[in-house]
């Protein structure tokens, strides 16, 4: 199929661009990764805390899109909603494969971190925070990750994570209940042990 | 939203719309000030929400490599744009019929192929019978009686007599097949329901009531008579009588006339204490009837179209109930639709 100039194709409307993609147009393609790449390598970062990982899952989540783009119909919905619970089943397989393998993520770049205190006190705390999500289940991850990472409303959250809203407001709320238990437990035995 | 616009408003619904209202800049005392009811639960909930997007969250933003990684994409998208071409040019060759279409296509062959066997097993089933009423002495019509109407209708031939002609089941004049053709004794087509009519003529060698022997060529004859046979003459023993009739079974017959040709020698006194036939036991003709004089005789072969079958066993009317043999309804030699029990 030939290939279209980005500038076209920039200027689809995602219904257009899905309609597109549906004929398995390469450039289509390239411009729905164009579109959505960062936002869905946000949100496996978020997950799990690793660029490279990130970026090569972000991919794999863009292939995997065009073998079932098939059984998507445009009904008014974000592709990104589409593409972000693709991007948590890559996610959760990639954690379980991983777990089994017992690969060390790899956290941040060390040379981003500054030498202040202040530097080291905000690593320290994302450190204690990207642990504590991790220890969170799978649907609070998610809700937690497109809620304050990605900037997402609720209703969108529940378009993406396939719930009604009141179950999305569920996991926020259980979800911050128990961060603020496992980083008050850690602030706790913290002091204990510099006491 | 105020506590009294939120009176029953959940920790959850609070909690979600508190977060809004932090991310759109309001302060937190001004946010927690709008649910009173959960601001204790809310204060260290949203501590923890701030905290978690302190400094961006950690977030490391993609490198180079992540826009590299469209080439993947786009081969992924080649990859099945050739696999999509490939796959309906290999629709367009025959392809197996599915498994409903395999289904159908053996049951439009084997239903052809079946009526065949079954067409074949009827003729058998016919032909066996045909043989077996040959071979034994079963009667045809007995044989013909016990077969069902299905046979009768898909096997052609079956059920009429050497001349084509249907053939009455459970009548036992209907036995076409039993007819010795030198008596010339033969039925005409359309004759259906008539009896075989004969004419035998021979010297009387028994009489018995009602019933006398009659001796010919072809052998003894057992003739019966009744009240509506027309007999001229004294029918005794010794005396030569020519007789027309029906044919019942075998050489057996009922006599329509009896003529006396030749009167019997003188009876000596032993004689005369037979009873003849026709004196008491079965009534003769009545005194007042006049004796026929010049009754034609009847030419050998067919017998008079009006001639009305005589009454009794067996006389053109069917058989008695009982008999197991249906007229026509297809009896199986049943009875009439009676099981044996």
């Amino acid at each position: 199929m030939a290939d279209r100039s980005p500038a076209t194709l920039a200027e689809y409307s995602e219904e257009q661009l899905v309609e597109a993609a549906r004929s398995l147009s390469d450039g289509a393609w390239a411009e729905i990764y164009r579109r959505h790449a960062p936002q869905v390598y946000a949100y496996i970062y978020f997950r799990l805390r690793d660029q490279h990982t990130a970026e090569d899952l972000a991919a794999d989540v863009f292939v995997k899109a065009v073998a079932g783009m098939g059984g998507y119909v445009w009904r008014g919905t974000p592709l990104l909603a589409w593409l972000y619970r693709i991007a948590h089943n890559v996610t959760a397989d990639y954690r379980r494969s991983a777990a089994r393998r017992a690969q060390h993520t790899v956290i941040g770049e060390p040379g981003e971190v500054a030498d202040s205190d202040d530097a080291l006190g905000s690593f320290e705390r994302t450190t204690d925070m990207m642990r504590a999500i991790e220890a969170l289940t799978e649907e609070q991850q998610q809700v937690i990750v497109l809620r304050f990472y990605q900037g997402m409303s609720t209703a969108q959250v529940a378009v993406v994570v396939g719930k009604p809203e009141s179950a999305v407001k569920a996991l926020q709320a259980r979800g911050l209940r128990s961060l603020r238990r496992m980083l008050t437990a850690d602030g706790a035995e913290e002091e204990r042990a510099t006491a | 939203m105020t506590e009294r616009q939120s009176g029953r408003e959940s920790f959850e619904d609070a909690l979600d719309s508190a977060i809004d209202a932090l991310r759109a800049g309001r302060p937190l005392e001004r946010v927690l000030s709008d649910h009173p009811t959960h601001a204790t639960s809310l204060r260290d909930v949203l501590d923890t929400a701030l905290l978690a997007t302190a400094d961006g969250g950690g977030y490391v933003p993609p490198s180079a490599r992540l826009a590299e990684h469209v080439t993947i994409v786009r081969a992924a998208a080649q990859r099945a744009h050739m696999a999509a071409a490939a796959s309906q040019a290999v629709t367009v060759a025959p392809q197996r019929p599915s498994w409903w279409q395999r289904r159908l296509t053996f049951a439009s062959l084997s239903i052809p192929a079946g009526v065949a066997v079954f067409a074949l097993g009827a003729s058998g089933a016919a032909a066996a019978a045909g043989v077996a009423a040959v071979t034994t002495d079963v009667p045809a019509q007995f044989v013909r009686a016990a077969a069902p109407a299905w046979v009768r209708d898909a096997v052609p031939g079956f059920g009429h007599n050497h001349d084509g002609d249907p053939v009455v089941n459970g009548s036992p004049t209907a036995e076409g097949s039993e007819t010795d053709p030198a008596h010339g004794d033969t039925q005409t087509p359309g004759d259906i329901n008539k009896p075989t009519t004969a004419h035998i003529a021979g010297v009387v060698t028994t009489v018995n009531g009602n019933r006398f022997t009659l001796l010919d060529d072809e052998g003894e004859w057992l003739v019966q008579i009744d009240a509506s046979t027309v007999v001229d003459g004294a029918i005794a023993e010794g005396a030569r009588a020519s007789v027309d009739g029906d044919l019942t079974a075998g050489k057996n017959m009922h006599a329509d006339a009896v003529v006396v040709t030749s009167p019997a020698p003188v009876a000596t006194d032993d004689d005369a204490k037979k009873t003849p036939p026709g004196a008491d036991k079965t009534p003769g003709p009545p005194e007042n009837t006049p004796k026929p004089t010049n009754t034609p005789r009847p030419d050998v072969t067919p017998g008079p179209a009006d001639r009305t079958p005589p009454p009794g066993p067996g006389g053109g009317q069917g058989p008695p109930e009982g008999s197991g043999i249906d007229g026509g309804s297809g009896n199986s030699g049943g009875g009439n639709g009676r099981s044996d029990e």
